[in-house]
């Protein structure tokens, strides 16, 4: 591992549309080395997106149907299948150089696991990675099958990534219903919520996670800030 | 030579890959680093740079069908001269890469053999001319595409389709191919000549290109080198936060882009200051501060009602009169300066305002603003407040076209006429000033705001 800074950017609920636009963004800044590793912390509105594998067979109720409660479906540059984004799931999405990991996409995704079990243990909840099935996942009393907590899938362009994980707090689980999440047939969604029995602040969670990140990176946070001008955001970023 | 293009060892875990999308086809020219096809494996989904320029030879791996780690999936003839070949039409230049790209090289012209099948050959003719030269807009782009734009554009071979236009319906503006010069011309400029060595049809001339338009438009920035910075005992060296970097940026910005003029006038605050007196301990009851700025900001929202056009925005070459008044505060803060804003200021009293400045002060300082409270402010007032300041000229806070700025209000010995006789008098007294961008407001627009404002301020009939 490189010691190279990262930043953290925390961006409140922001529409699925606009923080794709701030991805590419800044994707785009990170591949000319404009900025340095960047991890967006932020919530969606509704929405059902759609990977690169994405079956659209795997969106069960259909799109007019979707839509009448607010949901709208996209399709996305990102790895996997189809999963959901709403209030109460904590997103994360690593505008970070692979280089980190030597190019090496396979232990980038297993980073990715690491910072959310490592997050997720101080809450008293113990997430696992299943081999071969990307994400993280957790032991339920009374209940024979893993339950998944978050779902990971990411873009990399020029050995850039973006994209990254969608971690359930308080998500309403009942989403879930209008898909196959990640095309993985008779798997539960679990969230902080459910396991935990009470609720659980998306930004106590996401205060767990970046403070996890510094030692998993094996760099130095330089900023973690509070986004409030997100428009701005586009147009500047620290360059060092 | 032939290269390979194979499936890439993507992870030390990771045995197979599967073909998502080829995003080139047989014959066609490629940049080396241009992405060639997109590869998907669990979860991740990554484009494939071209390992060289050249032609894209047979495709042997379909879309959809997953191989294993090292399969050959294509093959590149590296020949980049082929498209010189006597007799064959000069090429069409490439479209300008994206700069994330790497180098830009511009020799390489990225025609497909389809492209000159096709037909395009008056384009291939037209580039000719000068190599800089990049290909016609498509037409739907065209029309929403200013002379100036496009002028600007072909000077700088700039392709407009990969530009994200900030205009009116996402039309590519001026500053937004300032932008993209200045973002991509320093890269770009030292790669061209050792291009030019590969290819004898690029001038001199288009290596020399400066990267900012000399004659067109209205900006032309000149360079100037800071003196480098030798370490001094005892010096502090702070790189820029983000907050401050975006501050910068606004402000240089501002003050490039507005040529701004600023009016003041001396404002008789005695009324104010009676009603402020009267109010004061009502509002300190709720925890709240009664300033001379709710007033002020009260007062705005009427002059606006008589000069609509200082609450506008300028995009582009267009003014957009703004019908709500949301009035931006500028607020100091550990971090920097913030401009929340209070919308429909003209929709409340000015005890209302006096709330609205405090919650905005105080969640602008614990950093609890939201997104929404700075977004949408159509003009500004800024407060500095700080003993001894009479009167000072603000930038103009993006893209609105006024900021008034309040001085100290303090007790002056004023003439003012009792009776039809003269007498000096003591008032408290506030140097209030207009600062205007005077592209789109004049004199006359600027100084009529400012003596309304100060009439309204004076006369004191406010609602509370």
């Amino acid at each position: 591992m490189t010691a190279d800074p990262f930043t953290i950017l925390r961006l409140g609920r922001v529409p699925y549309g606009e923080a794709l636009e701030l991805q590419e963004s800044l994707l785009e800044r990170r591949q000319r080395g404009e900025i340095e590793d960047t991890i967006l912390l932020l919530e969606h509105p509704h929405v059902l997106t759609l990977g690169r594998r994405g079956d659209e067979a795997n969106v069960l109720a259909d799109e007019t149907a979707l839509a009448a409660r607010g949901i709208e479906v996209r399709r996305v540059g990102r790895g996997g299948d189809v999963t959901y984004h709403g209030p109460g799931q904590l997103v994360g999405y690593w505008i970070v150089s692979l280089r980190r990991w030597q190019d090496d996409v396979g232990r980038f995704l297993r980073a990715i696991e690491e910072t959310l079990i490592r997050a997720l243990s101080p809450f008293g909840i113990e997430g696992r990675r299943v081999p071969g099935f990307t994400g993280v996942w957790c032991p339920v009393p009374g209940q024979p099958e893993l339950e998944k907590i978050a779902s990971i899938g990411v873009g990399i362009r020029r050995w850039v990534a973006y994209h990254g994980f969608a971690l359930n707090v308080t998500t309403n689980l009942a989403h879930f219903d209008s898909i196959i999440p990640c095309g993985l047939t008779g798997k539960r969604m679990t969230s902080v919520e459910r396991l935990l029995g009470r609720a659980v602040s998306l930004d106590e969670v996401a205060d767990a996670v970046a403070a996890v990140l510094p030692d998993v990176l094996g760099g130095a946070l330089l900023e973690d800030e509070r986004v409030i001008d997100r428009a701005a955001l586009v147009g500047t970023v620290t360059s060092r | 030579m032939a290269v390979s293009i194979v499936m890439p060892q993507l992870g030390e875990s990771i045995v197979e890959g599967t073909v998502a999308k080829w995003l080139v086809r047989e014959g066609d020219l490629v940049e080396k680093d241009q992405p060639l096809l997109e590869v998907s494996t669990d979860k991740v989904d990554t484009e494939l740079p071209s390992p060289a320029a050249g032609v894209i030879g047979k495709i042997l791996v379909a879309e959809g069908r997953t191989v294993d780690v090292g399969t050959v999936l294509a093959t590149i003839e590296e020949a980049v001269k082929q498209v010189h070949a006597p007799g064959a039409p000069e090429p069409a230049p490439p479209r300008a890469q994206s700069p994330a790209g790497a180098p830009p090289v511009r020799a390489t012209p990225r025609l497909s053999r389809e492209a000159i099948a096709e037909g395009r050959m008056r384009e291939a003719a037209r580039a000719r001319e000068t190599v800089d030269r990049p290909a016609a807009p498509r037409e739907e782009d065209r029309r929403r595409i200013s002379p100036l734009v496009r002028r600007m554009a072909e000077e700088h071979g700039i392709d407009l389709t990969e530009i994200r236009g900030t205009g009116i319906e996402g039309r590519v503006t001026k500053s937004d191919v300032l932008g993209w010069i200045s973002r991509g011309a320093p890269a770009r400029a030292p790669q061209i000549a050792p291009a030019a060595g590969r290819n004898a049809s690029i001038s001199e001339e288009a290596a020399a290109t400066p990267a900012v338009p000399a004659e067109e438009g209205f900006l032309r920035i000149p360079t100037f080198s800071v003196p480098r910075y030798a370490p001094q005992p005892g010096d502090q060296v702070i790189p820029f936060s983000r907050i401050r970097k975006r501050i910068a940026d606004h402000m240089v910005y501002s003050n490039v882009i507005s040529p701004r003029v600023t009016t003041v006038a001396e404002v008789n605050m005695g009324t104010v200051a009676t009603l402020r007196e009267a109010h004061k301990a009502a509002l300190r009851a709720e925890g709240v501060t009664l300033t001379f700025l709710p007033f002020v900001i009260a007062a705005l929202t009427r002059a606006i009602t008589d000069y609509p056009g200082i609450n506008a925005s300028v995009q582009e070459d267009t003014l957009i009169l703004k019908k709500a008044i949301h009035v931006g505060v500028a607020v100091d803060t550990e971090r920097g300066l913030l401009v929340p804003v209070i919308h429909g200021a003209d929709r409340k009293g000015v005890l209302d305002l006096a709330r609205a400045v405090q919650d905005l002060g105080n969640r602008a300082r614990d950093h609890a603003l939201t997104p929404d409270d700075m977004a949408g402010g159509t003009i500004a007032v800024t407060n500095p407040g700080a003993k001894g300041n009479l009167f000072g000229t603000p930038v103009i806070n993006q893209p609105h076209v006024v900021i008034v700025r309040m001085g100290e209000v303090v007790k002056r010995p004023v003439v003012v006429e009792v009776d039809g006789e003269d007498l000096i008098a003591i008032r408290p007294m506030m140097y209030l000033a207009l600062t205007y961008d005077h592209r789109v407001v004049d004199g006359v627009m600027g100084n009529g705001a400012l003596h309304r404002l100060r009439e309204i301020l004076e006369a004191g009939a406010f609602d509370l």
